[in-house]
C-alpha cells in the first residue's frame, strides 16, 4: 500500500469529490453513449403519461344492460327509458326480450347486466301493490357490478317515490307537507370531479418511480457483470462515494423527465397548479433519492443483470400501481397489507404531487411526513447499497 | 423420428445450460416465490369497496334528529368518523390537511323544518383530489341520506295510508351470478396471475438473448453445429415450464387462502395458459434481437408491460376508454388472457366459448414467433 493511498483510507468520515466526479462522468458517459436507453428515459414518461390520461378513468357508464321486459306496458317502457336516459346504461338491443340470449351474452361479456321487468307490472302498480324489478349483474366484475347496482338501486327508488307521490296526489292528497332531505353534493380542491385532475399526478409519480428504479437497477450489478467491479474495488473509492456519484447523473436526468410530465400535465391536460413550484422541486428531489436508491440496492444485491431486471420489474410495477393508492384507497385495505404499502414511495410522492397540484396554499410542512419517510428510506437504501458493495470487497 | 431426436441433443444441452444459470442466480426462487408472494398481496388489495373513508361531521342543528342522521353514519362501514363538530369553520382546516375525505354538514333548523315539512339541503363536501373515492364515498353519503328522507317519507305515508289507500312501489331484487358476494379478490386474483405470469416470461426472455449477445457467447454458439432455432427453442423450453409450474402453485395457493371458484376446465386454463407464454416468450424474443444492450431490453419489455396492465380491462373496463385506445387495445394480448382467465375461473367457460380469445392469441403467437425467429437468424449471422 502507497502512503498516498494509506492517507486516503485514512479520512474515512469525509467524501472526497475528487473521488465522486470521475464516477458521475463515467455514468454521465454511459448515459450519454447508449443513445436509445436515453431516447426512450426521456420520451417514455411524456407518451406513458399522455396514453393513459386517456385510458385511466373511474367513471363507471355505458354499463351494457339486458332487458328482459315480460309486461310490455308504457309503464315498463318508461321505467327502461329512465334507465338509458340517466346515461349509466346502455341497453343492448341484440338479446332485447330474450332471457335465454340474455344469459348467454352476459356469459360471454357482451352485456354486464340484466333488468326483468314482470308480467303484471302495470296492473300490480295500479293495484297499489309492491312489485319487485329483478336486476342480475355479473360478478365476475365485481367492481362495475358494485357500482352499477347502486345506480340501480338509486334509478328504481326514484322511480319508485315518483309512483307514490303521483298516486297520492291522484286521489286528491296533498303531498307538498312531505318534508324531504335533499344530498346536495360539493366537491372541493376540483370541482367537476375531473379525474384527470388526479390521475396526472398519480400517473406521473408511477411512471417515474418505474423510471428512476429501472435506471439504477443495472448500474452496479453491470459492473459486476463486465468484471469492472473488482477494479472499482482496487481504487480508493469509498463505497457511498460510488453510490453518490452514480446516483446523481441519474437525479439530473428524472429532474428533466419530471419537468416535461409535469408541463404536459399543466400544458395538455389543463390540470390546474395550485401550490409552489419550489416546493414541488423539493419533494421531487427527496423523491428521486428514494427512488434511486431502492434500484441501487437491487443493483447491489442482485447477481446478474437478469435478476436485478426481474426483481426491479416484480418490486416495483405492480406494487406501484396496486399498493400506492392510485387505484385502490389504502384506508380500505386490511392492515397488514397497509402495513407492506409503507414501502412503496410511490406512495408518499403520489399524495405529496396531488396535494401540491390540486391544493392551493400547500407549503413545505403540509405533506411534510411523507416527504420524511421518503427520506429515511432513500438513505437505508443507500446506505445498504454502500455497505453491501463493502462486504463484497472484504 | 431420427431426425427429431437429432434436434433435440442440442436442444437439451442449451436447457441445461439455462437451468443452471436459473439455479445459480438464485433466479429460480425469485420466479417461483415471488409470483406467489404477490398473487397473495395484491389478491387482499383489491377491495374495491371503499370502506372506512376518514369523516367529518358538522352537526351545526345539534337537535335528536340531526343525531339520528350522523348515527346513520356512524353505523356505517364505508364512514369513519374522526372529528364530530358543531363549527362550520373547522372544515376547511380538516380536508386540506388530508385528515377528513368527506364531510356532512347539517344545517341549521334541521329538526324545526323536518316538522315543517319543508325541504332541507344536507351537504356533503368531498375532497376532489381523489375523484375516484370522491366519486363512490359521495353516492354512498347520498344513498343514506337518501335512505334517512324515504324513512321519513315512509313514516308519513304510513300516517296517511288508512285515508289515501295502497300505495305502488317499486323494489329491487339483485342477483348476483359468478360471484355472488361480489368479492374482488375472486376477480382480482385471476387477473393478477396472468399479469404476473406476463411479466415473468416477457421480461426474463427479453433478456435472456441479448445476454448471450453482450458476453459474446452468441458467436460462441454460432461455431457450434446448433442452429438459431434449437438456440431459441433450448431458451424458451425452460420458461414454458416455469409459467406453466406458476400458473399451478399459484392457483392451488389462490384457491386455499382466497377461496377462489374454479369454475373451468384446468387442462384448458394450462392450454390457453401455453398459448399466452408463447406469445410473451415471442414478444421477448424479439426485443431481446432488435436491443443491443441488456438496458434496452429492460426499458423495452418494462413500457410493453405497462399496457398489459393499464389497458387490458384489468383494472379499467375498455368500453370506457377513448375509440383510438379501444382499438389499441387489440394489440394487448393480456387483454384476450383475462377474458379467458376470468372467463374459466368465475364463469367455467368452456372452449368453445373461448374460442375467439384462443385464436386470437394463437395467431399473435404465430405472427410474432415468425418475426422473432427471422430477426433471430439475422442476428446471428
Amino acid at each position: 500500500m502507497t502512503p498516498g493511498e494509506k492517507k486516503l483510507g485514512r479520512d474515512t468520515g469525509k467524501l472526497n469529490a475528487k473521488r465522486i466526479i470521475p464516477v458521475m462522468k463515467k455514468e454521465f458517459l454511459h448515459i450519454v453513449r447508449d443513445t436509445r436507453s436515453l431516447v426512450i428515459a426521456l420520451l417514455a414518461p411524456v407518451i406513458l403519461l399522455v396514453l393513459y390520461a386517456y385510458a385511466v378513468t373511474f367513471d363507471i357508464n355505458k354499463i351494457d344492460l339486458g332487458v328482459v321486459d315480460y309486461d310490455r306496458t308504457f309503464i315498463s317502457r318508461e321505467i327502461v327509458q329512465k334507465f338509458t336516459a340517466s346515461g349509466y346504461f346502455e341497453v343492448n338491443k341484440g338479446c332485447y326480450n330474450s332471457m335465454e340470449k340474455c344469459v348467454k351474452t352476459l356469459r360471454m361479456n357482451g352485456i354486464k347486466m340484466i333488468l326483468v321487468l314482470p308480467y303484471n307490472l302495470y296492473t300490480d302498480i295500479k293495484k297499489g301493490r309492491e312489485v319487485k324489478l329483478q336486476v342480475i349483474g355479473d360478478g365476475s366484475d365485481s367492481n362495475t357490478i358494485s357500482i352499477g347496482l347502486g345506480y340501480c338501486q338509486a334509478i328504481i327508488a326514484q322511480i319508485s317515490g315518483n309512483l307514490m307521490l303521483e298516486t297520492v296526489s291522484s286521489r286528491g292528497f296533498d303531498v307538498k307537507s312531505v318534508p324531504m332531505i335533499v344530498p346536495v353534493p360539493r366537491v372541493w380542491y376540483n370541482p367537476e370531479l375531473k379525474s384527470t385532475n388526479y390521475i396526472v399526478p398519480g400517473l406521473a409519480a408511477i411512471i417515474m418511480m418505474l423510471i428512476s428504479a429501472l435506471l439504477t437497477s443495472l448500474t452496479i450489478v453491470r459492473e459486476k457483470e463486465h468484471n469492472t467491479y473488482e477494479q472499482l474495488v482496487a481504487t480508493p473509492l469509498k463505497p457511498l462515494e460510488l453510490m453518490i456519484g452514480k446516483i446523481v447523473p441519474y437525479i439530473v436526468l428524472c429532474l428533466i423527465d419530471v419537468t416535461l410530465i409535469v408541463s404536459v400535465g399543466i400544458l395538455w391536460f389543463h390540470v390546474p397548479f395550485k401550490g409552489s413550484f419550489i416546493v414541488l422541486a423539493v419533494y421531487t428531489l427527496l423523491f428521486l433519492f428514494c427512488a434511486l436508491g431502492l434500484g441501487l440496492i437491487i443493483s447491489a444485491v442482485a447477481e446478474n443483470q437478469q435478476v436485478a431486471v426481474m426483481g426491479t420489474a416484480l418490486g416495483t410495477l405492480l406494487p406501484s400501481i396496486l399498493l400506492s393508492g392510485f387505484v385502490f384507497p389504502i384506508a380500505s385495505m386490511p392492515v397488514i397489507i397497509q402495513a407492506i404499502s409503507y414501502v412503496v414511495p410511490a406512495k408518499y410522492y403520489i399524495v405529496a404531487l396531488r396535494t401540491i397540484f390540486l391544493k392551493a396554499g400547500t407549503g413545505f410542512f403540509t405533506v411534510w411526513g411523507e416527504g420524511m419517510f421518503l427520506l429515511v428510506f432513500g438513505t437505508i437504501f443507500i446506505t445498504a447499497s454502500a455497505r453491501s458493495f463493502k462486504k463484497t470487497i472484504g | 423420428m431420427g431426425g427429431l431426436r437429432e434436434f433435440f441433443v442440442p436442444v437439451r444441452h442449451m436447457m441445461k445450460k439455462e437451468f443452471i444459470e436459473m439455479r445459480r442466480s438464485k433466479l429460480i426462487i425469485m420466479l417461483v416465490i415471488a409470483p406467489i408472494l404477490q398473487a397473495i398481496v395484491f389478491g387482499y388489495v383489491a377491495t374495491t369497496d371503499i370502506t372506512h373513508v376518514p369523516t367529518m361531521i358538522c352537526d351545526e342543528d345539534s337537535s335528536a334528529k340531526s343525531r339520528a342522521l350522523a348515527d346513520k353514519f356512524l353505523n356505517s362501514e364505508y364512514f369513519n368518523i374522526v372529528n364530530f363538530t358543531r363549527d362550520p369553520s373547522a372544515i376547511q382546516g380538516e380536508l386540506g390537511s388530508n385528515k377528513a375525505k368527506v364531510c356532512i354538514r347539517i344545517p341549521k333548523d334541521f329538526e324545526e323544518n323536518l316538522k315543517k315539512g319543508k325541504s332541507i339541503q344536507v351537504q356533503i363536501i368531498g375532497d376532489g383530489t381523489d375523484s375516484n373515492s370522491a366519486t363512490q364515498t359521495m353516492s354512498r353519503a347520498q344513498l343514506i341520506i337518501m335512505a334517512f328522507s324515504e324513512q321519513i317519507f315512509a313514516d308519513k305515508m304510513a300516517v296517511m295510508k288508512p285515508a289515501v289507500g295502497p300505495l305502488p312501489s317499486l323494489a329491487m331484487e339483485e342477483r348476483v351470478w359468478y360471484n355472488p358476494e361480489l368479492a374482488s379478490a375472486n376477480d382480482m386474483v385471476p387477473g393478477v396471475i396472468g399479469l404476473i405470469l406476463t411479466i415473468i416470461t416477457l421480461v426474463i426472455m427479453s433478456l435472456s438473448i441479448v445476454r448471450e449477445k453482450e458476453s459474446g457467447n452468441i458467436e460462441q454458439m454460432v461455431v457450434t453445429p446448433i442452429t438459431p432455432l434449437q438456440i431459441i427453442v433450448g431458451k424458451i423450453i425452460p420458461y414454458i415450464f416455469l409459467g406453466l409450474l406458476d400458473i399451478v402453485l399459484v392457483v392451488i395457493v389462490c384457491g386455499i387462502i382466497f377461496k377462489t371458484p374454479f369454475e373451468g376446465s384446468f387442462m384448458l386454463l394450462l392450454a390457453l395458459s401455453f398459448l399466452m407464454i408463447m406469445v410473451n416468450l415471442g414478444i421477448g424474443i424479439f426485443i431481446s434481437t432488435i436491443s443491443a444492450t441488456q438496458q434496452q431490453a429492460m426499458f423495452s419489455s418494462i413500457f410493453i408491460m405497462m399496457p398489459n396492465i393499464l389497458l387490458s380491462g384489468f383494472l379499467f373496463p375498455i368500453k370506457n376508454m377513448p375509440l383510438v385506445l379501444q382499438w389499441l387495445t387489440y394489440l394487448i394480448p393480456m387483454r384476450y388472457y383475462m377474458v379467458i382467465i376470468r372467463g374459466i375461473f368465475l364463469k367455467g367457460l368452456g372452449f368453445m366459448e373461448l374460442l375467439p380469445e384462443a385464436s386470437a392469441l394463437f395467431i399473435y403467437g404465430l405472427v410474432i414467433f415468425t418475426l422473432a425467429i427471422k430477426a433471430f437468424r439475422k442476428t446471428v449471422s
